[in-house]
């Protein structure tokens, strides 16, 4: 890399913050420097929180903040991309998970090493994420997307999780968002050795990767391998951020944060990166903890700091996807696709028989009051019971057609195997206008609050669009814009929902997204609205096979290329909007059943969106039906389950194809 | 609804009040309700719901009255199983305002009825009355609320002089929510309304929420609560905030922990009716009697 044509300002960055942070720390305990130094005889409170409280939470902030630093820097030097961060790939959430579900599931587990299970977390979250993204060669921008995803769908998991048990695990909520409140210095103590062991460790990989970052045919002449340095560091990365998360909790954006601003005040080699990025995100998030307990005052110990770094990150991430454009490789479809075994001609009447035998099935196989198993027909309130049920197998239907179609058209119009509906804003979007409509209108019925959400959804699509009008609705930039959008609102929602309101767990309800609200009415306006567009997509089928080839060959064919984005992107949002309200934000319908299309060897446009309806359609009636009777009589959102279902399954078929 | 089963409840309620009814045969009106304090009050008027929501759960949150086996789990509050309910067949469904978002929903299969203690007038155990009232009028029973509640006042009178008999410490109600934040009850909760029957000095008189709470930091508590406060904890307390809160040198330097003024009572439906106030008053009397402060 070319080093010496910017100086170096990281130090002078450095010493700023150093500065501020002084400051803080001077008005947070000045007050109470003379009865730290000699204790006063009796009980005083204000010493013992200073000396319990404040001083431990500001020595745990230096530590995480330059513990995920040093993840953040390390991952972005393996993998040369300036956008990775235990946020941004998925660790911290994964983390995250592991640990609700151990608490839930197993608390031997968590009694035994807290941080075992938060590194468990995190490296099977990893692992999901690479595995997604190895195919395209670890394009910055599509690592991040498959990251963001995998982080939405553990926060997801956590978020049903959390509903099933609900006020029991208030306390994993407050955990959940990073609080680095204290009561004692059991948390900095225990994480001071760990980090310090880590950092250690990766003062031994500046040396290696310094060589590897020549590139890695001449690290390869010096006797380095690439392959097994990068697993190395990586593995050390996710352990840093998995301890960290363990201790405090989720803190987000501070891994992306520091190492951006490092290498913005000129740090250039990999040893200056790691040291100033480091010494950064200590002083940054010490910086942000205090002056979150200046500002908040009483309400310091209440407002997760995790949650006030993501909100402070996200648009961050947003400027600098936008930087980051360029470095985007384009298309990758020509990968060899494996062909399905089965016939076409049989796949596709499969297609059609699958979901309409399930639809069937699903509306006549349930539980009684008691829990027993049994038939429709034998129900003593059939008609009620009916009227009850059909609208929920039907609606899913419908919303997952309309979910595969309009991923369908997001991965093909960005080229990005990772695009779907839930990275769109749309699902965002709803959910916001119902925040609004929960919190500020407190509206009772059930009406009024769609109504809020359908206002969201659009009032945010049509920000997008209006942001990209002028650059013709460019796919990439759509999906960054709704991404970031995504992030915010998670951070919105965490900090909301730590703050223990009531009405948040209404919100957490809405957002986990099941068919519960469906009726008759509701479902025949979203049938009529999915028969019809899925007949518009299917006529702008050949616009979608002649933008793949890209836009100047497009345009020669006679697209009207700007035009074309346009009402695709309007088609894929309506049908997200309409779904999303029927079954709330994030079912990764829409990211799976295009893949599973695309798996089972249906790669034009046409043939790939009547498979991935049927797939859809398919997958979304299992997972209101498990919803309906996994856990009786207890009802679990069929958007999630579908999440949990799919995602082994679109598993699967991705490791058939890399075999 | 026979005249013999009426003189029999009025006859039992003389007992003191709270004491568990014979479980008696689910009566003329079937109510599911989708509320534990609904439910519990409904089981002291000795009609029992035939469906609840959470009734696994209720051992945990409520406790006493104990819930008849009979009652069908109906689901979570917020997203019921409609199916269940709808098969159970009731004549009456009953919602709080928190859970009436359903209503429309719940309409197509019974009447509902929307019991409303928290509200702008912040006095829930008034509110707890009036709707004990009305619950016992729409379930036929009317006579059997007015008795459980001429009762109830009896009781918390005997209590209050039980109290009264020396001078009593504030005291500071709390749930843990983990091991540094409780959620502290005050001003518009039920527990405010019961220790202002029994003529208790609540610790806690900074500002609560609508539901009459305030979620705060341990050293919140300590900083601004009397010293001579008894800091009541209710079960349930999530697993590892005991051990946690032991090694934690600002509580166990709080004056409250020293002196041992601490003590965790069992669960009591925080958001309860008339029973769950009668428990709370029963648990701080015995307790308060027993200290010495």
């Amino acid at each position: 890399m070319s080093t010496q044509a910017l100086p170096n300002r990281a130090p002078w960055l450095s010493g700023i913050l150093l500065l501020l942070a002084a400051l803080l720390c001077w008005l947070l305990i000045s007050a109470h420097l003379p009865t730290l130094l000699n204790a006063p005889a009796g009980y005083d409170i204000e010493r013992m929180i200073a000396l319990y409280s404040t001083l431990p939470r500001m020595v745990t902030a230096l530590l995480c903040g330059a513990g995920l630093s040093l993840s953040g820097i390390l991952l972005q030097i393996a993998l040369k991309n300036p956008l990775a961060s235990p946020t941004t790939l998925g660790v911290s959430a994964g983390a995250h998970l592991a640990l609700v579900l151990a608490t839930l599931f197993a608390p031997a587990l968590v009694a035994f090493s807290r941080d075992m299970v938060a590194a468990t977390g995190s490296l099977v979250a990893a692992g999901i994420v690479f595995a997604l993204v190895s195919r395209r060669n670890f394009s910055p921008v599509t690592l991040v997307l498959g990251g963001l995803v995998v982080s939405l769908y553990c926060g997801a998991a956590a978020t049903l999780l959390t509903l099933l048990n609900d006020r029991y695990l208030a306390s994993l909520f407050i955990w959940g968002a990073g609080s680095l409140s204290q009561q004692d210095w059991t948390i900095p103590i225990g994480l001071a050795p760990k980090i310090l062991v880590l950092v250690i460790a990766a003062g031994f990989l500046v040396r290696p990767l310094t060589i590897l970052s020549v590139g890695d045919d001449a690290a390869k002449a010096l006797g380095a391998t690439p392959g097994r340095l990068r697993a190395l560091t990586v593995a050390l990365s996710v352990g840093l951020a998995a301890i960290i998360t363990s201790a405090v909790g989720v803190i987000g954006f501070i891994g992306l944060a520091a190492p951006a601003l490092a290498r913005l005040a000129g740090a250039r080699t990999v040893l200056s990166q790691i040291i100033w990025s480091t010494l950064i995100g200590g002083l940054l998030l010490f910086v942000t903890d205090n002056a979150i307990q200046l500002l908040a005052g009483p309400l310091s110990n209440f407002i997760p700091t995790g949650a006030v770094t993501a909100l402070l990150g996200s648009p961050l991430l947003l400027l600098m996807l936008r930087k980051t454009k360029a470095l985007q490789a384009p298309d990758a479809r020509q990968v060899s696709v494996k062909r399905w075994t089965l016939p076409k001609s049989l796949t596709l009447v499969l297609g059609i028989l699958l979901p309409v035998l399930l639809l069937i099935g699903s509306i006549v196989f349930g539980k009684s009051a008691l829990g027993n198993w049994d038939m429709i027909f034998s129900s003593p309130a059939f008609d009620l019971v009916f009227e009850l049920r059909a609208p929920r197998v039907v609606s899913a239907a419908a919303a997952g057609i309309m979910l595969a179609i309009a991923g369908v058209i997001l991965q093909r119009l960005s080229g990005n195997d990772m695009a779907s509906p839930e990275v769109l804003g749309v699902s965002s979007g709803a959910m916001l206008g119902l925040a609004f409509g929960v919190f500020f209108l407190m509206p009772n019925q059930t009406g009024s609050l769609v109504a809020c959400a359908t206002v969201g959804a659009f009032a945010i699509m049509g920000l997008i669009l209006l942001m990209n009008r002028k650059s013709g609705f460019q796919a990439e930039r759509m999906v960054l814009a709704g991404i970031a959008f995504t992030a915010l609102l998670d951070a919105l929602i965490g900090a909301l929902a730590a703050t223990g309101d009531l009405r948040s767990l209404l919100l957490l309800r809405w957002m986990s997204g099941s068919t519960y609200g469906a009726t008759g009415s509701s479902t025949l306006v979203l049938t009529c609205l999915s028969v019809v567009l899925f007949g518009l997509s299917l006529a702008f089928v050949r616009w979608i096979d002649l933008l793949d080839l890209g836009p100047s060959a497009a345009k020669a064919l006679g697209v009207p290329v700007g035009r074309a984005r346009g009402v695709l992107f309007c088609l894929a949002g309506l049908m997200t909007a309409a779904a999303t309200l029927s079954v709330g934000p994030l079912s990764f319908i829409g990211l799976m059943a295009p893949h599973i299309a695309r798996q089972l060897g249906f790669s034009r446009a046409g043939a790939q969106i009547l498979v991935s309806a049927s797939a859809g359609a398919s997958l979304m009636i299992i997972a209101d039906w498990i919803g309906r009777y996994g856990y009786f009589p207890y009802e679990m959102p069929a958007g999630l389950i579908s999440a949990l279902v799919g995602t082994p399954f679109l598993m699967v078929l991705l490791s058939r194809r890399t075999a | 609804m026979s005249i013999d089963r009426r003189g029999f409840l009025s006859g039992i309620c003389l007992l003191p009040a709270g004491l568990a009814l014979p479980a008696l045969a689910a009566g003329d009106t079937r109510i599911v309700s989708l509320d534990y304090a609904a439910a519990e009050t409904l089981i002291d008027l000795g009609l029992p719901p035939v469906g609840v929501q959470s009734s696994d759960r209720w051992d945990r949150w409520v406790v006493e009255p104990e819930l008849p086996a009979s009652v069908a789990n109906v689901g979570q509050d917020l997203v019921v199983n409609l199916e269940v309910i709808a098969s159970l067949r009731p004549d009456l469904i009953i919602t709080t305002p928190y859970t009436d978002a359903l209503r429309n929903r719940l309409e197509t299969i019974a009447p509902v009825y929307m019991v409303s203690v928290y509200d702008e007038t912040k006095t829930p155990l008034k509110n707890a009355y009036r709707e004990t009232r009305e619950l016992g009028k729409l379930a036929g029973i009317p006579e059997e609320a007015a008795a459980f509640l001429a009762d109830a006042d009896k009781e918390f009178e005997t209590l209050r002089q039980r109290l009264a008999k020396k001078k009593q410490p504030p005291v500071a109600l709390v749930n843990f929510m983990d091991n540094r934040h409780v959620r502290v009850y005050g001003a518009s909760a039920l527990y405010q309304d019961v220790l202002d029957r029994l003529g208790i000095e609540n610790a806690w008189t900074r500002p609560t929420n609508y539901w009459g709470f305030a979620t705060v930091g341990l050293e919140e508590l300590a900083r601004t609560a009397p010293p001579d406060m008894h800091l009541i904890a209710f079960e349930p307390i999530v697993d590892g905030i005991k051990p946690t809160l032991a090694s934690s040198p600002i509580w166990r330097s709080m004056p409250v922990v020293q002196e041992n003024n601490f003590e965790v009572f069992p669960a009591v439906l925080t958001f309860g009716m008339v029973p769950s106030a009668l428990r709370f008053a029963r648990l701080l009397t015995d307790y308060l009697e027993g200290s010495d402060a």
